[in-house]
């Protein structure tokens, strides 16, 4: 018997098999392969929508016409800073998604300690599913639900005069905002921190006791400056999903709760003014541009 | 690249007295329905380079896991320089551990790693710069302080865990396997500098391994761990020529073991002689059989032989390559050979 007849012959075999062998001898071919459909996508689609969104910052609107008049101008973005109406939505907008992300890291870290340090394996899988869960229902229904437990007559209420103590009138308005924020992009951030903790091996916690750390050291020293990839990489989400956001304020905000996606909606829609929307859509772009400096330049991404 | 680290001067040579720094009485750990260390007794002294030897799962590391307060034990009592601390915290024993895997913090330089349990205590500034010096002084790494570990290689990592853990400068230090993930060579040149460290600052050494050649060579005793309990302790010498039991005779070194007049005989392969006639061995106390050579192997340094006796057991003997050309047994595979040892040199194991 021969080679060939147990099928060992490597000129065997169709078109594929060709294909993988060129592949194989001219890797650089195969990265183009890999890298080019992903990479047109990313630049055609999405980086060049964003210059034409810049771009369309610097027109006007003819307010008789409602045409747009294509001529290089500044005054958008002179109405953002100068008008105070819209200072005080970014500031609010800013404010809000500050205190989420801020309360997102609180309440995310010591869940994700849990489950990626004390937890069991099952447990663990259990309290994972657990966190994800919510983001298998809608977005919309879990705001919904929000409003129904902070409504004047809802849940909350119903339960804290049930205890007897003082009803709260803290639905449509930031309060609201701000816990319902909180509550729906908790998830963001507990599972960035998680993976981070889970990848500190058992042997820093036991070195650092070793060295005469108790646990407040231990954590302080240690576990924060190993987990803060996780942080800031949760932070991103709650921060720019905050920002960015502008369904929770007409759903659970108060009177005077526009966010910076308001203002960008009403003007692609009702006042029908696109450059004004576009000037307004860069300053979460801006911000989120100098929050990422900011980390970057605190050292957050030197541990990654 | 081993350098030889001068002792200091005016440094108190190690204190031998005898006096037990550890005393460990009825050890006993279990996990979840599995016993990993059971009955353990031991006793090491202050200034010893004491070695827990045994493979793995055999309850060494768990044991030194026990004494440095990452386990709890289920029963029995540790005390360490007169105190028990089986139920305190790591960071409240003077203790302190060497980390197979190093640990050092890779967000803090190497100069900030070795300071770590300094400021842990709150020793003043001034003292903990000019210990961590010291520190880096001691395993030659003065100039790498800055460095953040990630750019370091295993030896000098290695070295970085050593001082730090030496600069708290503790009644004793664990060392769990600190050579195994190192190449040969740097192992051994290692292994001679550690020694040496050791004596030049006198700090007691409770040292893991599972590697026999490197327990003999360091230790001043050891302790040869089986399943959870502790089969011999002893200093090398007496491991490797009085071993205790079949464990531990066929654990360290290399044995055959063999059946005589209703005694288990223990033949080390330095001690089987191999020839292609009993004339040689007439008179000097020889005991002589006869076998068969059923492989030779070339290991450079020596050559390997297996011989089948005639009883039936197999016997190993090494012959060390002297004199490369005409030296050496001259016999083909199959061909029956003489196997002598002198009666002094075999020992029989009780029992």
């Amino acid at each position: 018997m021969t080679a060939a007849e147990f099928g060992l012959d490597g000129r065997q075999g169709g078109a594929l098999r060709r294909l993988s062998a060129l592949f194989w001898r001219r890797p650089s071919l195969a990265l183009v392969g890999l890298v080019v459909p992903p990479l047109a996508w990313l630049v055609l689609i999405y980086i060049a929508a964003l210059g034409v969104l810049f771009i369309a910052a610097f027109w006007s609107v003819d307010p008789f016409t409602g045409e747009i008049d294509r001529t290089w101008t500044l005054a958008n973005f002179e109405a953002v800073v100068s008008i105070s109406t819209y200072r005080t939505i970014v500031f609010r907008t800013i404010l809000i998604a500050a205190a989420v992300t801020l309360t997102d890291a609180i309440l995310a870290f010591p869940v994700a300690y849990f489950m990626a340090r004390i937890a069991g394996r099952r447990l663990r899988l259990v309290l994972i599913t657990l966190v994800v869960l919510p983001l298998w229902s809608s977005y919309l229904a879990r705001i919904y639900a929000w409003r129904l437990i902070l409504a004047h007559d809802g849940a909350l209420n119903w339960a804290l005069r049930a205890i007897g103590l003082p009803s709260l009138s803290i639905g449509y308005s930031n309060w609201a905002m701000w816990i319902v924020f909180s509550y729906v992009w908790l998830p963001f951030m507990i599972m960035p921190v998680y993976a981070a903790l889970e990848r500190i091996p058992p042997s820093y916690f036991e070195a650092s006791q070793d060295l005469g750390a108790r646990g407040w050291r231990t954590l302080v020293k240690v576990v924060l400056p190993l987990a803060m990839p996780g942080l800031i990489a949760g932070s991103i989400f709650t921060f720019s999903l905050t920002l960015g956001d502008y369904i929770t304020p007409v759903l659970v905000g108060g009177p005077g709760s526009d966010f910076i996606g308001n203002v960008v909606y009403s003007n692609v829609g009702v006042a029908n003014n696109i450059p004004f929307a576009a000037a307004y859509a860069t300053v979460p772009l801006v911000m989120m541009a100098l929050y990422l400096w900011g980390a970057r330049r605190l050292g957050a991404f030197e541990v990654m | 690249m081993l350098k030889v680290v001068e002792p200091k001067q005016g440094r108190q040579a190690p204190e031998r007295t005898g006096e037990a720094l550890l005393r460990i009485e009825g050890l006993r750990k279990a996990f979840k329905g599995t016993v990993a260390v059971e009955h353990v007794d031991l006793d090491i002294r202050r200034g010893e380079f004491f070695t827990l030897l045994g493979p793995s799962g055999s309850g060494k590391t768990t044991t030194l896991r026990l004494i440095a307060g990452f386990e709890r034990p289920t029963a029995g009592t540790i005390m360490l320089e007169g105190k028990d601390v089986a139920t305190l915290a790591p960071f409240e024993r003077n203790v302190n551990t060497v980390f197979q895997d190093y640990a050092l913090f890779p967000h803090m330089t190497v100069a900030e790693n070795i300071a770590y349990g300094l400021k842990a205590k709150h020793v003043a500034k001034e003292e903990c710069r000019s210990r961590v010096a010291e520190a880096l002084r001691m395993v030659q790494l003065s100039s790498l302080g800055e460095r953040s570990p990630a750019q370091l290689s295993g030896g000098q990592r290695q070295r970085v865990g050593l001082a730090r853990a030496i600069v708290n400068r503790p009644g004793l230090l664990l060392l769990d396997e600190p050579l195994g993930a190192l190449d040969l060579k740097l192992r051994q040149d290692m292994q001679i500098e550690l020694k040496h460290i050791q004596e030049t600052v006198g700090i007691t050494f409770l040292y893991v391994t599972h590697d026999q050649e490197e327990a003999l060579s360091m230790s001043d005793r050891i302790a040869v761990f089986n399943n959870g309990r502790i089969e011999q302790v002893g200093s090398p010498r007496e491991i490797y020529d009085r071993p205790a039991s079949e464990f531990v005779a066929r654990f360290v070194g290399t044995s055959s073991i063999i059946e005589r007049d209703g005694r288990r005989l223990v033949l080390r392969p330095e001690k089987v002689r191999l020839a292609l006639s009993a004339d040689g061995f007439a008179g000097g106390g020889w005991h002589v059989e006869s076998g068969r050579l059923e492989e030779s192997v070339y290991v450079g340094l020596f050559t390997r032989h297996i011989v089948t006796l005639d009883g039936g057991e197999a016997v190993v003997s090494v012959e060390p390559n002297s004199d490369g050309s005409d030296g050496g047994l001259k016999a083909v595979r199959g061909q029956t050979v003489t196997v002598a040892w002198k009666s002094g040199g075999v020992f029989s194991l009780a029992g």
